[in-house]
């Protein structure tokens, strides 16, 4: 940029006595003016901060924004054992965390995530590291489980998954309805991640934490994943025969089960009762809920909130089941107002009675696996950490993967922390999106609730190419450059210029300090907020 | 160097991706210009539209500073400096020894100031457009004299301070109409644009090239110094410009009419446009609401 420049339409003209120039003003080093410099501060957007898996989005997004697919796969899977599975069950912390909300909607990270994991159901992971000698045992291959196989047998370890169930999945397959995950998708996503690393899975296998001495001297370390087996159920609950847990009932339905009963009322307002309820509406049955706070405050995932009110599901809000008498193979449900003082629920007046074949819980899991507390085992999932999302438990498999890797000390081939280790999160306040204009997200469609609720098929719908590509340019890719060149395109010294081939985003925009003046529009104009000006020494 | 165009993108920040910006760039770095110079950028971006095949006529002004002392020069194309009054005169004689010599495919822009085209070089533009000479006439208007010290011209908005402005309100003046001045000569190109609202003015300069005859374009180009404001806002005050309603960006059509090519997706109070800036700080309240209701 500073080389000197000779004007050619000078040079055989006959100027005599006319002063000409003819060198560029590059020769001044304009750049001894400044005060203040600017420079790249790679920073970290908000929606990787909320990932329980701390997912690159931006970043993987960016990937998928230039046409380069399999490298964003490369990138999402480098953090996320399972993004087909995560794309269409996760609550999406990202995306309630997203500075496009305040603009105006936030971006479909997750129908974004699940585009790329449907793709990746046909790629194998990428070849673990060197193969290594130690062997790990993992009890329970539910998503903790296969997250934390995931995450050790790619760096070569030798990995056995010991399941009770005759399938892989466990939460995934016995919890989660068809309609919200379809099977098929759920069986290439385990069979990808087992084949491709070579993890040997034992079905059918009831670990005992009593055998887990033994177990010991064969394997250099376990982790111990079961998750929860079972509903809480209140004590005088448990001897009424007519009265059931929610997870057992999602577990028959979901095995494919025969459930005796017409009439079914579910109480509780988490995942498992809208879960228990939708399914068991699609099976034909009459369901009811009884909540005893509103449905605003249903701990369920808005989605599916709003989809079981679409297919219809009746949700008796503000409503608890006060007394339960059994009169001939039915149970009477004495239904009473609740009394909401200062955040206490109480049972206020008496309401009505209803008539019902069975009673669902659906208010909190619980395990019996006796287990003592023994360090030679590492603990993980929900069994660890209590009922929470599929990412936290994938989290949590990683975690316990990550412990083990550091007993070894074996440095994990990939970092997942990479780019967050000091996160400067962008505010909504440092973007810049003069240059941004309103553009609603894409409407994907789901299946209409009068089909959906008459059998399992899913119900959100995959985004076509076309969807893709305009949703994933409302990301703003916070914290990181995608060489837009709006700074180039702004600087009044022609001292930026942009590296569009770079594949590191803190290497893109080069500034020639020589000539910078320092004026800060770079920094002022940036979308991303990744341009700041320090001073100038 | 790299000559491949760029599209913006929704996602880089184009509202559309139908128009493309050249690599290519015809002015050099090193340049005199102060820190965040709109007439600087305006330049930049004019002539990767108009190309290399421009000659450039320049009066004194700030860019005749901005284009370096001898032996060097900020542009890649010719540049001829002229005295003040005479930017378009001398243009025109560009132009007629250009088709003198059977030359053809060279545009010819004149490129002055407010001062070298409100006050001084008016009669020669009014000349040049009675004559319909084949020019392109670029002002680009900073608002007062800025690269002498800030003295107040007649493109200096009522209100702002200058060096050489008296306090009192008899020597308040309001801003000369430029455009009804040079729309009155009846050009066959007629625009204001501003560099802050980029697609607008690639929009513009590129239908002012691909017109002929007597053609002029009004730019605001931010002056921090001149201004008060500091270097790194000049864009978005520029814009504030245009949001206020106090420059709309025009363009005159078939009809001979200047309309509106643009209207601000987010309007705000020339209040807000006034006080971003330290040489608007003095002025009255009543003053600015008065401009507001004159503006709408």
């Amino acid at each position: 940029m500073t080389k000197l420049k000779h004007v050619k339409a000078i040079q055989n003209g006959d100027f005599r006595g006319l002063p000409i120039s003819a060198t560029s003003t590059a020769i001044n080093l304009t750049g001894n003016w400044k005060f203040f410099r600017p420079h790249l501060v790679a920073k970290d957007s908000p929606c990787r901060q909320a990932c329980p898996l701390n997912i690159p989005i931006a970043t993987y997004l960016d990937k998928l924004s230039s046409g380069k697919p399999l490298e964003a796969l490369d990138l999402l899977r480098d953090t996320n054992p399972m993004p087909a599975v995560t794309g269409r069950v996760c609550p999406h912390f990202c995306q309630s965390a997203c500075n496009r909300q305040e603009f105006d909607e936030a971006v479909l990270i997750g129908d974004l995530e699940r585009y790329l994991g449907d793709l990746g159901l046909e790629y194998p992971h990428p070849a673990s590291a060197e193969k290594k000698t130690e062997k790990i045992a993992i009890i329970g291959a539910g998503p903790a489980g296969l997250s934390a196989a995931f995450f050790l047998a790619r760096q070569g370890l030798k990995v056995t998954i010991f399941e009770k169930a005759p399938t892989a999945g466990g939460l995934l397959r016995y919890g989660i309805p068809a309609y919200r995950l379809p099977r098929s998708i759920l069986d290439q996503e385990i069979d990808n991640l087992l084949t491709s690393f070579n993890i040997d899975l034992q079905c059918n296998r009831n670990i005992e934490a009593s055998e887990l001495l033994q177990l010991k001297k064969e394997y250099h370390n376990i982790i111990w994943a079961p998750g929860l087996q079972h509903s809480s159920l209140p004590t005088p609950w448990r001897t009424i025969p007519q009265i059931k847990g929610a997870l057992e009932i999602l577990a028959a339905i979901n095995r494919g089960e025969n459930i005796d009963g017409q009439r079914f009322i579910v109480v509780g307002g988490g995942n498992a009762a809208l879960d228990t309820a939708r399914s068991l509406l699609r099976l034909g049955k009459q369901v009811e809920i009884v909540y005893r706070r509103t449905i605003a405050e249903m701990p369920a995932y808005e989605e599916e909130k709003k989809q079981a009110l679409e297919e219809g599901l009746l949700i008796n809000e503000e409503e608890v089941v006060e007394k339960i008498e059994t009169v001939a193979n039915t149970l009477q449900l004495n239904i009473h107002q609740t009394q909401n003082n200062a955040g206490r629920i109480n049972a206020g007046t008496f309401l009505k009675t209803i008539e019902t074949d069975y009673l669902i819980a659906a208010i909190g899991q619980e395990s019996d696996l006796a287990f003592d507390n023994n360090d030679s085992v590492i603990k993980a999932g929900d069994f660890d950490h209590g009922a929470a999302s599929v990412a936290e438990a994938l989290a949590s498999g990683r975690r316990a993967a990550e412990n083990i890797l550091k007993q070894l000390e074996i440095t994990p081939s990939i970092d997942v922390n990479e780019g967050s280790e000091n996160p400067v999160i962008v505010e909504n306040d440092q973007l810049h999106l003069e240059y941004y204009s309103k553009k609603p997200a894409v409407s994907v469609p789901e299946l209409d609730s009068r089909i959906r609720k008459e059998n399992f098929s899913e119900i959100r719908q995959a985004l076509s190419e076309e969807q893709m590509k305009s949703e994933i340019e409302r990301c703003f890719h916070c914290g990181s450059c995608t060489a837009c060149g709006i700074c180039w395109f702004f600087c009044p010294d022609v001292a930026i210029a942009i590296d569009l081939e770079e594949s590191n985003p803190d290497k893109r925009v080069l500034f020639d300090y020589d000539h910078c003046k320092g004026c800060g529009q770079c920094a002022a104009i940036c979308p991303r907020g990744v341009i700041e000006m320090e001073e100038d020494h | 160097m790299n000559n491949t165009n760029i599209s913006p993108t929704e996602n880089s920040f184009s509202k559309n991706t139908a128009w493309q910006i050249t690599k290519a760039e015809y002015m050099e770095s090193g340049h005199m210009a102060c820190p965040g110079c709109g007439a600087a950028l305006s330049m930049r971006h004019t002539l990767k539209i108009l190309g290399p095949q421009t000659i450039v006529v320049m009066p004194a002004c700030c860019w005749a500073i901005i284009a370096g002392g001898q032996p060097t020069t900020a542009l890649s194309v010719p540049l001829l400096h002229t005295p003040f009054a005479v930017a378009a005169a001398a243009a025109s004689g560009v132009r007629r020894s250009l088709t003198a010599q059977g030359k053809t495919g060279v545009e010819v822009l004149a490129w002055a100031g407010d001062g070298g085209t409100f006050d001084i070089g008016l009669q020669g533009i009014s000349g040049a457009a009675e004559r319909h000479e084949d020019i392109i006439y670029i002002c680009y208007d900073n608002e007062a004299y800025m690269n002498t010290g800030i003295q107040q011209s007649s493109a200096t908005p009522h209100g702002a301070w200058t060096t050489t402005t008296p306090g009192g309100k008899e020597f308040q003046y309001a801003k000369k109409d430029i455009m009804a001045i040079i729309k009155a000569h009846n050009p066959s190109y007629l625009a204001s644009a501003t560099i802050a609202y980029p697609e607008d003015f690639y929009l513009k300069l590129k239908k002012a090239k691909a017109a002929s005859g007597f053609r002029f374009i009004h730019l605001l180009a931010a002056c921090p110094s001149g201004w008060k404001i500091d270097s790194q806002d000049a864009l978005k005050i520029t814009r504030m410009a245009v949001d206020s309603g106090v420059f709309p960006l025009l363009e005159m059509d078939d009809n001979g009419l200047l309309r509106q090519t643009l209207k601000p997706e987010n309007s705000i109070p020339v209040k807000d446009y006034l006080k971003a800036q330290g040489r608007f700080k003095k002025m009255p309240d009543l003053e600015i609401e008065a401009w507001q209701k004159e503006i709408g």
